[in-house]
């Protein structure tokens, strides 16, 4: 790949957002940074989740770990995560409002059938930690399922935590990026030296349609974002030009040339319900600002002793 | 033949078939051929009769029941296996026997006796649940599948194996050198022959070749062998000219091959013993085994003879001249084995062998039981007839002795739960132990593969021979060449093919119309009564071991014979079995036995279905695939999967890898954690596996095999996705890496179950119950038990803490019970068990959760096994533009060696899966190219043709420059975990003989450093490190030396005195450190007077 | 309760002065990465790396060797413009999203 470096200040540039998934584009900062703001975004952004359980009562045909961890992976609304403490960071011992929301699930199948048990059969203990809610509005999650007088009885607590601490706290359900594809199309070497069919040809190389042959027999690039940097296309112009069966790839002459841009990052985050993707994102800057904050605190009282 | 492949139930059809067909006519016939008990009573016994007769008129299993209450009606009389299992008890029948008594041959009696409970096997004729539909069978605690099969001893499922031995009715040309030990003028050549009566009592008749042509038959009579010369023999069966006998036996072929003249030296025997007639062939013969037989002394020697014959050579017949026809047909192949024109047969191809099947081994042993009975109820009568007197002539004393001495049942319990035979003549078999398994349920595969097992017996597990373990092309469409473990039982242990079938049920047929069928094809009759010689060029026609006819146009007979077999006027599965060629024995043998094996292939002219056995496969030619068909093709197969068994079809692709990691797949698959069951609740098993959320997997075979076995509702797997990469360093030498977040998201989470029963039973010191006081409930809460004494299900199980609160009657206290293991778990269910009197057995389920963590071991479906070795957090991970992080990295080195190509196309199979939303079809030898059917639908929908995809560094965010190959791929849990497996040990037990650490994890023992672990150190110089080891760590110990006799026994340092002295020789002792297993050394060596003295030196 | 990713760093310096290895508890890769890379971009910078010792300790060390400045200083240089490259693209993150 070619390098290809414009000097540009940070941007990021929002291409769409809905209520689960925000596509963005950074631009102007290197690999490595987009890497730290996304691994932050997988691995460091708070939210809240059920994370201790007392059982009363199980006598469904789950068995008490199994529940447990379900529970657990409940994804819970955590906009105001803020206002709630880390565990270890809270004075208080055992739990406390400050650093825990508590749930009761309580249910015992009457009728006879199957009940199904889902996540709004969650009820809050207290009103104050009634914002941080099982983030179902598109359905409810289906927790467990129920025979006729089985019931259970089970307290619990949602806490504050982190994806590095354990995967239930990742507000995400992925985070990614990727570079943005470069191509350059050799007009003249096309025009010339190709014949349409062969143009043809390329244009079918691509899985994705990147390409498309217009009026004139041309090639234009359509969909420049699709492309997955296969090389399927530059393989091509290669083979039919050398006639041979495989093809050399030299960076510097060949008709198509595929490259990424080094520090233009097309970003695609999917939130898995407990916080708004743009908070995802906001959140994420915030906590890699602190991390830095943290450390520089660190450093003028170390100067000083030198 | 009943439609075989279309459910599960198949799999332990032939099990239930063999046990209902023994224990209805197999008992039948048994009752007809058991001997009777005659009683000889002495001359001055005043028991006022000479002779008494005692025989079993018929025998009767009926249904298991339980025992009727003390009081009060049963709500349930019926005894289910659910409740043998969690009792512990057995699930058996009661065996009812009609006896009958004559008393001097004059009226007879009848009463009937209990002759105990015998177990029975599940799902047979027998038990209740054969006849109950799936939701019966739910409502009773039963598994949604239930297949039975097996039997209930002791709460343990027991399964008889099947076991491979020698085919039966049919002779055998055997070249062994351990014949010539026999005596003088033995040879090395014989012909066996292994005979089955109809109650499946088995005799083998060998017949020996000496070196000037004389043939000796040789029998087992009751422990000892019979050697008789084959000519008294013939002359017993029948009374023949020697002239008649001559022509026969050469028939009238005069070529090189010096049979004439060794017939002569056979026939001349006779004159060497001066036996001319029949009678005296049979008195010859009665006197010689009249010590081994011990017969009622009015019997003559003739009679004894005929008693022999009729009873113990070619038991399969009852006809005397069919006996005669088959030791002619006997002798006449010896000869030509010794004359080398045809070729020895060797008893380790499928074509000379079949399977024991369970029930007529169970009806064996319980022949033997019934003989032994009668046995020692005449030994009893025998010895009370003095002290009785005329009471013996009371019918319901004699039924009091025979109630007394019948123990069948216990007998056979003991053989199940043991798998040990205790039997007085071996039954014809080579081995007296291992005949039973406990029927694991690790998980369904390993459940299905103990019934569709097969040994060649325990016998040649120590024999260094390799023959006996080697896969030979007979076996094809039989015994899947696959699936056997590797290892010490490699070879012979096999499975059955999905298809083939071992006979167990009887066919119905009349034998007569099968000879009219033949006669009517060409055969020519042999004639019951007069001397029939057809000339050399007829070959013999034999059916179960009895000639019936020759023929001399073979081919036009075997063809048209087997048209009859499928329009079904003979039976469908008979063996027809045509040995057309030299080196052959030439011969058409048919057989209708039960314990063969058949498997169906499709007859080309008919288009219909064939069954075909291992004898008759020899001379057929049967396509694999239609393009493979020649001109002399006769059948085809009708799949090619059917030579594989039906674990080995499960493996995907499996046409694509290296045969032996498809052989370790076949065991590993036997060894995952799964779904092994769903009645969890009313199982308590010692140890259970479970998945905790199985997966199907998305490559998996559409076959019938596998669809119809019932795999898909018991998963074993999950399916992840796998990338193939060179990352971290962490997974070289087959471990594999982890996805953290897919750990934490449930990936190969499992639970296994534990069960200890507590007894409660009765000693001098101890008499529990239940506590009852309310400062014993006080104890019990402040114990964190409830008010009962049992712990809360679902409380936590942990090391040393009460689990069980009790009060003993002896001592009057309460006594506490602690919990055992070392690791933490919960208690999953807690049953009590007991009479309806009283409560004996309190059953503790332990549930632990076994998530994966380092150590773990996992496997793909093709060998390939590794260990998790570490959990990689997901931002670690690479990840592809879609934003796919992988469950799971294995290592690429894994393949080139390997070359398990299956589970390349298993991942691109899965990527289609799992794009399309569609389970894809993995069976092997299908004509398409897949790497290009998953290629391109790949390609479809936008991925690489291949397989791969660019991935980008989870560390640095740059793009990784190869494209990295990912896929989804089945991945399977195995039980080996590392929880189960860790010991450490700093000082512990030691053992009280030696002073060194013990061995063994439970007993907190250390790990051996072994000889050649001590080389190794010495390699390195590390000599103090050996000495720490060997001395410091282990059985340090300071002793005296004398330095005056130099031993180390005799002196001691005694209580109050300054200096130790040798007590021997009054020496001076000085103190040396030595290991204290040199202490034991010196005295194993002086109790033989042997000395072990040392110079002491500074 | 003690917070087990208690941000200390250590620093080790070497004689010449210029040369310093820090260690941070509690960070990896994050950090890691994006300050090497900043910290390359400094010309004054002579040599910087970094590495993850063991994955299953939560230390990170970077090596910074400058050729003028002290090596405190340039870390701290470099801590600034990440952190206020954060700010700017929060900023207009905010901006856009209102």
């Amino acid at each position: 790949m070619s390098e290809v470096y414009r000097g540009r200040a940070p941007n990021i540039e929002i291409n769409k957002i809905t209520r689960e998934k925000i596509k963005f584009t950074l631009s102007g900062v290197d690999s490595s940074v987009a890497n730290s703001l996304r691994r932050v975004m997988i691995a460091e952004v708070p939210t809240m989740a059920i994370d201790v359980v007392h059982i009363h009562t199980n006598t469904s045909s789950l068995h008490d770990e199994f529940i447990a961890h379900r529970l657990g992976l409940i994804p819970l609304i955590s906009e105001n995560q803020d206002n709630y403490d880390f565990p270890r960071d809270c004075k208080c011992t055992g739990h406390c409002e400050h650093c825990a929301v508590q749930f009761r699930l309580k249910v015992k199948n009457q009728e006879g059938g199957v009940l199904d048990v889902t996540s709004r059969d969650l009820r809050h203990l207290s009103q104050q930690g009634n914002d941080v809610r099982p983030a179902d509005s598109d359905g409810p999650i289906l927790i467990l399922k129920l025979r006729k007088n089985q019931e259970i009885d089970i307290t619990c607590n949602a806490r504050k935590g982190i994806g590095k601490e354990h995967a239930k706290w990742s507000p995400v359900a992925t985070a990614v990026f990727k570079y943005t594809p470069d191509i350059y199309l050799n007009q003249q070497r096309l025009e010339s030296q190709f014949t349409a069919e062969e143009r043809k040809e390329i244009v079918n190389s691509c899985p994705v349609g990147v390409y498309k042959l217009n009026e004139e027999s041309n090639i234009e690039v359509v969909k420049l974002n699709k492309c997955m940097f296969c090389e399927e296309c530059m393989r091509k112009g290669e083979m039919i030009i050398t006639r041979s069966a495989s093809a050399l790839l030299n960076v510097h002459d060949n008709v198509v040339r595929v490259s990424q841009l080094k520090d233009r990052f097309i970003f695609k985050v999917e939130s898995s319900g407990a916080l708004k993707p743009e908070s995802i994102v906001s959140k994420a800057f915030t906590i890699l600002t602190k991390k830095l904050d943290d450390i520089k605190q660190l450093i003028p009282p170390l100067i000083n002793t030198r | 033949m009943r439609k075989h492949g279309r459910s599960a139930q198949d799999i332990t059809q032939t099990h239930i078939d063999s046990f209902d067909y023994a224990m209805t006519e197999g008992l039948l016939h048994l009752c007809e051929r058991l001997l009777p008990c005659e009683i000889e009573f002495p001359e001055n016994s005043d028991v006022g009769m000479r002779v008494c007769k005692i025989w079993f008129e018929n025998l009767h299993l009926g249904r298991p029941y339980k025992a009727p209450p003390t009081e009060g009606i049963q709500k349930e009389p019926r005894l289910f296996p659910t409740e043998c299992r969690l009792s512990d008890s057995s699930y058996a029948a009661p065996l009812v026997a009609q006896v009958a008594w004559q008393i001097d041959n004059l009226s007879i009696d009848r009463f009937k006796v209990n002759l105990g409970n015998v177990p029975v096997m599940v799902k047979s004729e027998f038990c209740h649940l054969s006849k109950m539909n799936q939701e019966e069978l739910i409502k009773l605690g039963e598994d949604i599948q239930e297949l039975g099969g097996y039997f209930i001893v002791n709460g343990v499922e027991k399964i008889i194996r099947l076991l491979i031995i020698q085919k039966q009715n049919y002779p055998l040309a055997i070249v062994r050198g351990a014949f010539t030990n026999r005596g003088k003028m033995y040879t090395q050549f014989a012909v066996v022959i292994r005979c089955v009566r109809d109650d499946l009592f088995t005799q083998s008749v060998t017949v020996h070749y000496l070196t000037d042509g004389d043939c000796n038959v040789r029998f087992i009579l009751r422990r000892g062998e019979v050697f008789i010369p084959a000519i008294i023999i013939l002359k017993c069966l029948k009374d023949i000219t020697d002239l008649d006998l001559y022509n026969r036996l050469v028939r009238g072929s005069y070529s090189s091959n010096q049979t004439y003249s060794r017939v002569e030296v056979l026939i001349r025997t006779a004159a060497k013993l001066a036996i001319f007639t029949r009678e005296s062939a049979l008195k010859y013969l009665g006197s010689r085994v009249r010590k081994i037989m011990n017969p009622p002394s009015y019997m003559a020697d003739e009679q004894v003879g005929e008693l022999v014959l009729r009873e113990h050579v070619f038991v399969h017949t009852d006809n005397d001249n069919d006996k005669f026809n088959l030791l002619v047909l006997m002798i006449e192949k010896l000869y030509a084995l010794a004359e080398n024109e045809i070729s020895p047969e060797s008893a380790d191809v499928l074509s000379s062998q079949e399977f024991l099947l369970p029930g007529h081994l169970y009806l064996n042993i319980m022949k033997e039981n019934l003989e032994n009975t009668l046995e020692s109820v005449k030994v009893r009568i025998l010895k009370e007839a003095p002290k009785q007197g005329i009471k013996i002539r009371d019918k319901t004393y004699i039924q009091k002795i025979l109630e007394q001495h019948a123990n069948i049942g216990k007998k056979l319990e003991y053989f199940l739960a043991t798998g040990n035979l205790i039997s007085r003549t071996g039954l014809d078999l080579m081995q007296a132990a291992g005949f039973t398994i406990i029927a694991e349920k690790i998980n369904y595969a390993r459940y299905l593969s103990h019934f569709q097992s097969v040994h060649r017996g325990s016998y040649f597990i120590e024999m260094k021979i390799s023959s006996v373990r080697k896969l030979l092309p007979e076996s094809w469409g039989f015994l899947c060449p696959v699936h056997t473990p590797d290892g010490a039982p490699c070879g012979l242990l096999n499975h059955l093919s999905s298809t083939c079938v071992p006979v167990s049920k009887n066919l119905e047929f009349n034998k007569k119309e099968v000879i009219d069928v033949c006669h009517s094809l060409g055969m020519r009759l042999m004639s019951r009564e007069e001397i029939t010689i057809f000339p050399v060029e007829y070959i013999p026609v034999m059916l179960d071991g009895c000639i019936i006819g020759y023929t001399n146009e073979p081919e036009e007979f075997e063809k048209k014979l087997r048209l009859e077999k499928i329009r079904e006027t003979i039976p469908r599965t008979m063996e027809i079995a045509y040995l057309s060629r030299k080196p052959l024995f030439l011969g058409i043998f048919l057989a209708t036995t039960q314990g063969r094996l058949v498997r169906p292939v499709r007859h080309i002219e008919t288009g219909e279905k064939d069954w075909i056995g291992p004898l008759e496969q020899l001379n057929l030619s049967i396509a694999c695939l239609p393009k493979d068909r020649k001109p002399e093709t006769s059948h085809e197969e009708f799949s090619p999967l059917n030579m594989l068994s039906i674990l080995a079809c499960t493996t995907p692709f499996s046409d694509h890898n290296q045969s032996p990691r498809n052989m370790y797949q076949c065991q590993m698959a036997k060894q995952t954690m799964g779904t092994p069951l769903y009645n969890y609740q009313f199982r308590n098993d010692n140890k259970l596996y479970r998945l905790t959320m199985p997966q199907k997997p998305l490559v998996s075979s559409k076959c019938r095999q596998v669809r119809r076995n019932g795999f898909e509702k018991y998963p074993s797997g999950t399916n992840a996705v796998v990338a193939v990469i060179s990352y971290t360093g962490y997974d070289m030498e087959d471990a594999m890496i982890v996805n953290k977040s897919a750990y934490e998201r449930g990936f190969g989470h499992g639970i296994v179950y534990k069960a200890n029963i507590r007894d409660l039973n009765t000693t001098k010191k101890e008499n529990f119950s239940w506590i009852q006081s309310e400062a014993a409930k006080k104890e019990a809460t402040e114990k964190g038990l409830d008010t009962d004494g049992l712990p809360f299900v679902g409380q936590n199980g942990i090391s040393q803490q009460p689990e069980l609160l009790l009060f003993n009657g002896v001592t009057s206290s309460n006594k506490t019970f602690s919990y055992k293991d070392m690791e933490k778990s919960t208690y999953d269910d807690i049953k009590i068990i007991g009479t309806d009197t009283r409560e004996f057995k309190v059953n503790f389920k332990y549930r632990f959760q076994r998530n994966p963590i380092i150590g773990d071991k996992f496997s793909s479906r093709h060998g390939q096994k590794g260990v998790l070795s570490v959990l990689w957090p997901q931002e670690d991970m690479p990840f592809t533009e879609e934003g796919l992080t992988p469950d799971v990295i294995i290592n690429p080195h894994a393949f080139p060696s390997r070359m398990t190509i299956g589970m390349l196309i298993e991942s691109m199979a899965g990527k289609v899966g799992a794009i399309k939303g569609e389970f894809q079809e993995a069976a092997p030898f299908q004509e398409k190219d897949k790497v290009d059917y998953f290629g391109k639908q790949l390609l479809e929908a936008g991925y690489s043709y291949y397989g791969s995809e660019t991935m980008y560094s989870g560390i640095f965010g740059t793009e990784m420059k190869a494209e990295i190959f990912l896929g989804v791929v089945y991945y399977q849990r195995l039980r080996h975990m590392v929880a189960d497996k860790y010991q450490a040990r700093s000082t512990g037990p030691v053992d009280i003989l030696t002073h060194q650490p013990v061995k063994g994890r439970k007993r907190h023992g250390g790990i051996r450093l072994g000889e050649m672990e001590r080389d190794s150190l010495l390699g390195h110089g590390a000599s103090f490190l050996l000495y720490d080891r060997l001395m410091k760590c282990s059985d340090y110990s300071e002793g005296y030396l004398c330095k005056k006799c130099g031993s180390i026994l005799g002196c001691y340092l005694v209580k109050g005195k300054e200096k130790a002295v040798c007590h021997a020789c009054q020496g001076e002792g000085v103190k040396v450190a030595l290991p204290y297993v040199l202490r034991y050394l010196s005295n194993e060596l002086a109790a033989m007077n042997i000395k072990l003295g040392f110079k002491h030196t500074l | 309760m003690e917070s087990s990713d208690n941000k200390k760093f250590s620093v080790a310096e070497d004689e010449t002065g210029k040369g310093c290895t820090f260690a941070f508890t509690g960070e990896g890769h994050t950090i890691g990465n994006a300050l090497r890379y900043l910290l390359i971009k400094n010309q004054d910078v002579e040599f910087c790396g970094y590495s993850v010792p063991h994955p299953a300790e939560p230390v990170m060390n970077i090596r910074l060797q400058t050729y003028k400045n002290p090596p405190l200083e340039t870390l701290e240089a470099s801590l600034n413009q990440l952190t206020s490259v954060c700010d700017l693209l929060l900023s207009k993150l905010d901006s856009k999203n209102i």
